[in-house]
């Protein structure tokens, strides 16, 4: 299935929040990013991975409409970021890699200072957003006196302050501890369901955004390799499955899957594991127990993001 | 987006700047210091002390008639005599008559000619050599020529005072004097007068070693003529002035009768304005025919002579302007009040006034850097710090981003302005008083107004406002460009230091006139290429006249803007193209 038509059987809302039409960047040269195309739908979050210098902070600054593309536009809300900036940006909020706030100001001021420019944001408002944040005992001390998880919390605030309908993250839990990590994931679902705010993350941490994001796209050269979604596993094909197997004797059960089915099995722990489109269940099963060796517990399991990520970056070479 | 919204909150993240504060308290004390800094000499157009010591009504009525005196009423009357024999030498000069005696005299030239010293200021009696009072032979010369050594050095070492040697040829009763004029005040010797009777011919030189080059000299400036009609001008200017000094003889005439010593300072004034009538008149007259003459000339030839000729022919003009206005309006220049040099003061008693523009001159380099320094800090710094990011992913395009930091910045530097102004108004105020005198403006050396002392003073704080107006400009093209805070700051300071010294160095050159740098003071076309009270020095001068022969009030507005529009467009494309990273 192409990248959208596996979306469109996926999305709940049909709204299209965020569009990426042909974008092209090339740099002295080199391309940054080639032709990339997706969506992101309102109350939809979409994880945004892929390795080092893949383009990932090229495509956000692009949303942004801090770099222009060398092709292609950007839509938000139907309205174009490169020729109609004002009100696209209107519905933008983001959290963009090494942005700063005031550190001569504090932290309230600074979010009165952004809520000026919006207009129409009372101090109730601001009030809520620090509470959600969880920056309310230290709102009014100076930024300066801010450690760096503070800073990344102020910084999501500004980017909510206007409800904007998109919210772009880069690496938004850098500095985090455990707790705001936590706090962040709830409050990026709530926005998403409750606010159907349409959330584009990018970040490396693959074990939060498994939590996180109901559908991820992988980038690497600058070309979107695949999108898909993180979902029940109704929607799985058995591409996204493999079988857990936990055996007596690990080592000598994968030569004997390897010597009868050619394949190699990994090791995890005491259990082995193979693709799901590679086998199935029984016959694996079976051959097992021709050759003696103890079958303690098996299933079907879908493949974590980390392991869907990395088939991905795989199959591309 | 209201773009208002965004001016407001630039203004407010100003405000919350520590530096703000830092800027304030170094101009306050600034402020105050250059009050401990304030010397101001008089104004000594009016300083005629000759009726000081005068006790009684009939005391200054004879001092006034007195034809020792000075600045009395012999003197004013041979003024202008004066005044009519210089436009009848330009008559005859006119018929080439002139021409031919100077030749006649060239061929005589092994003839004996004495030199006298002679003083310009009856104040400065400097003496070169032995106890010689002015107007006495020194030297006489057999042969000239074979003296013009010894007679050189005696030039020389009189160079640096405003006087001058006169070569008075003595041979017959043909008296035609040679002026050797030092180099960088020839009007000022021109100008000279009060000790003349002789009908003088204008000339000036610039090596003394060779007669022929007198004779080059001569044949260019005698084929010169002014027109009739002006002359004819003059002359009914003398009889304006003949008619206003009667006018006033008359009233010190009829306070003479009275011998009343409550009106004994009336009695004075009077006294002293007939004179001063006079020279106005002879001032007028002499301009006018050195502006003909040097009209003709080439700048370079002017410039030659001179050293800079576009200052001078601008300040002739001025005069020429200030001293009609006098002339027509029956008034003497210390009817108003004089702002256009920072050390003079008004109306020769020292007030408020005077001590604004004085601190102003001081503290307002310092308000000129600290504006580059926040507009630097509203562009660079904000690149380099990281928070112009989320200021750019706001609804407003950049082009409104950047004209709210330059409007900002322009709210404060003018706050910072006034409240300069006032501070110094006040302390002017209570330590000096102040004088509402009416100023007299001469607008592009051919428009002269009366304002009161506040309209000049807004006059001069706009033209401030524009100066910084365009640095700021700079600082934030500079921004924009460089990305640097310290590096816009620190360049706005040195080019400004820069051109200020080459200012100095260069300002005779005609070319000069046509730099944006020369152009930015707007103020000394309000009156400030001469100031009121005569002699002013190069220095003054050179910071405060417009550079080019022809330049005037629109010619340097229009080159400033448009150095402010190129900045602007500068600015604005590069930061609209750039890429933020």
């Amino acid at each position: 299935m192409t990248p959208k038509a596996q979306l469109k059987q996926y999305n709940k809302s049909s709204v299209k929040i965020l569009e990426i039409k042909n974008v092209t960047k090339v740099y002295k040269k080199r391309i940054v990013l080639d032709n990339i195309n997706f969506d992101v739908y309102e109350g939809e979050i979409f994880g945004f991975l892929g390795p080092n210098g893949a383009g990932k902070t090229t495509l956000i600054r692009i949303i942004c409409g801090m770099t222009r593309p060398t092709n292609g536009e950007v839509f938000i809300c139907g309205n174009s970021v490169q020729h109609n900036f004002e009100k696209a940006v209107i519905n933008l909020g983001a959290m963009i890699e090494n942005c700063q706030v005031y550190n001569y100001m504090t932290g309230y001021q600074n979010l009165l200072y952004y809520a000026n420019l919006y207009g129409k944001i009372d101090h109730e408002k601001i009030d809520e957003i620090v509470e959600v944040v969880g920056m309310t005992s230290r709102i009014h001390d100076k930024v300066r006196t801010y450690s760096y998880g503070m800073r990344q919390r102020i910084a999501l605030a500004q980017a909510l302050l206007h409800k904007p309908k998109l919210l772009v993250l880069d690496e938004p839990t850098n500095g985090l501890d455990a707790n705001g990590v936590i706090e962040l994931r709830q409050t990026l679902k709530i926005l998403a369901s409750k606010h159907k705010m349409a959330i584009l993350v990018s970040s490396h941490i693959l074990a939060e955004m498994q939590q996180i994001c109901d559908v991820f796209a992988v980038v690497d050269g600058g070309k979107v390799l695949d999108i898909r979604s993180i979902d029940g596993n109704e929607s799985k094909t058995n591409k996204d499955k493999h079988i857990a197997i936990s055996v007596n004797y690990p080592n000598y059960a994968c030569k004997v899957i390897h010597s009868e089915l050619g394949i190699f099995p990994e090791i995890a722990g005491s259990s082995i594991i193979i693709p799901y489109e590679q086998a199935t269940l029984k016959e694996v099963i079976d051959i097992l127990r021709e050759k003696n060796v103890a079958v303690y517990d098996s299933k079907i399991e879908t493949k974590t993001l980390e392991e869907l990520y990395l088939d991905i970056l795989k199959n591309k070479k | 987006m209201k773009f208002f919204r965004l001016l407001k909150g630039e203004l407010n993240k100003i405000l919350m700047r520590p530096i703000l504060y830092v800027i304030t308290a170094i101009l306050v004390v600034a402020l105050v210091f250059s009050y401990m800094l304030f010397n101001p000499a008089q104004r000594t157009d009016g300083n005629i002390t000759s009726y000081d010591s005068c006790e009684t009504i009939t005391d200054t009525y004879n001092t006034f008639n007195s034809s020792t005196n000075r600045y009395g009423k012999s003197s004013a009357n041979s003024l202008l005599e004066s005044s009519q024999n210089l436009i009848s030498a330009s008559r005859t000069n006119n018929e080439g008559a002139l021409l031919q005696e100077f030749q006649e005299l060239l061929s005589n030239i092994n003839e004996t000619y004495s030199a006298y010293l002679v003083f310009d200021n009856p104040m400065d009696q400097g003496i070169i050599e032995g106890d010689t009072a002015p107007g006495e032979e020194i030297i006489t010369y057999e042969n000239l020529q074979s003296n013009i050594t010894e007679l050189r050095d005696l030039f020389e070492s009189s160079r640096d005072d405003t006087n001058s040697l006169l070569l008075i040829k003595t041979a017959d009763n043909l008296t035609l004097n040679q002026v050797f004029i030092n180099t960088t005040s020839a009007l000022n010797a021109v100008n000279r007068s009060s000790h003349a009777s002789h009908v003088e011919l204008r000339q000036t030189l610039q090596e003394i070693d060779s007669i022929k080059q007198l004779t080059n000299l001569f044949s260019l400036i005698s084929y010169k003529t002014v027109d009739e009609e002006k002359l004819v001008e003059l002359e009914n200017n003398i009889v304006i002035a003949q008619n206003y000094m009667n006018q006033v003889e008359e009233e010190i005439y009829a306070l003479y009768e009275e011998n009343n010593l409550d009106n004994i300072d009336s009695l004075k004034e009077l006294s002293i304005r007939y004179y001063l009538i006079a020279l106005n008149a002879y001032q007028l007259t002499q301009n006018v025919i050195n502006y003909s003459y040097f009209s003709d000339m080439q700048d370079s030839e002017i410039a030659s002579y001179f050293g800079y000729a576009d200052i001078y022919m601008y300040q002739i003009n001025e005069q020429i302007t200030k001293q009609t206005y006098l002339l027509n309006n029956n008034a003497v220049s210390t009817d108003y009040a004089n702002v256009f040099s920072p050390t003079r003061t008004s109306n020769s008693e020292v007030n408020a006034f005077d001590f604004v523009y004085f601190g102003l001159e001081v503290t307002g380099f310092i308000i000129l850097i600290f504006t580059v320094v926040l507009a630097a800090g509203m562009l660079a710094g904000e690149q380099s710090s990281g928070t112009l990011k989320l200021l750019l992913i706001r609804p407003y395009s950049r082009g409104k981003i950047l004209t709210s930091k330059l409007l900002a910045t322009m709210i404060f530097a003018t706050i910072f302005l006034i409240f300069s102004t006032f501070v110094l108004f006040l302390i002017g105020l209570f330590t000096m008083g102040a004088n509402f005198t009416p100023v007299l403006c001469i607008f592009n050396a051919s428009t002269a107004f009366i304002t009161s002392p506040f309209v000049v003073l807004l006059i001069y704080l706009l033209c401030w406002l524009f100066k910084m107006f365009l640095f700021v400009l700079l600082a934030l093209a500079i921004s924009a460009i460089f990305r640097s805070n310290v590096g816009a700051v620190g360049v706005s300071i040195v080019l400004y230091f820069v051109l200020s010294i080459f200012a100095l160095i260069f300002a005779g050159s005609y070319w000069y006139g046509y730099l944006p740098f020369s152009n930015l003071d707007l103020f000394k076309y309000f009156g400030g290429a001469f100031v009121a009270s005569g002699n002013s020095s190069p220095l003054s001068i050179m910071f405060s006249a417009p550079y080019f022969h022809g330049g005037s009030f629109l010619f340097s507005f229009l080159i400033s803007l448009a150095v402010g529009v190129i900045l602007a467009l500068l600015t604005y494309v590069i930061f609209k193209k750039r890429e933020i990273k």
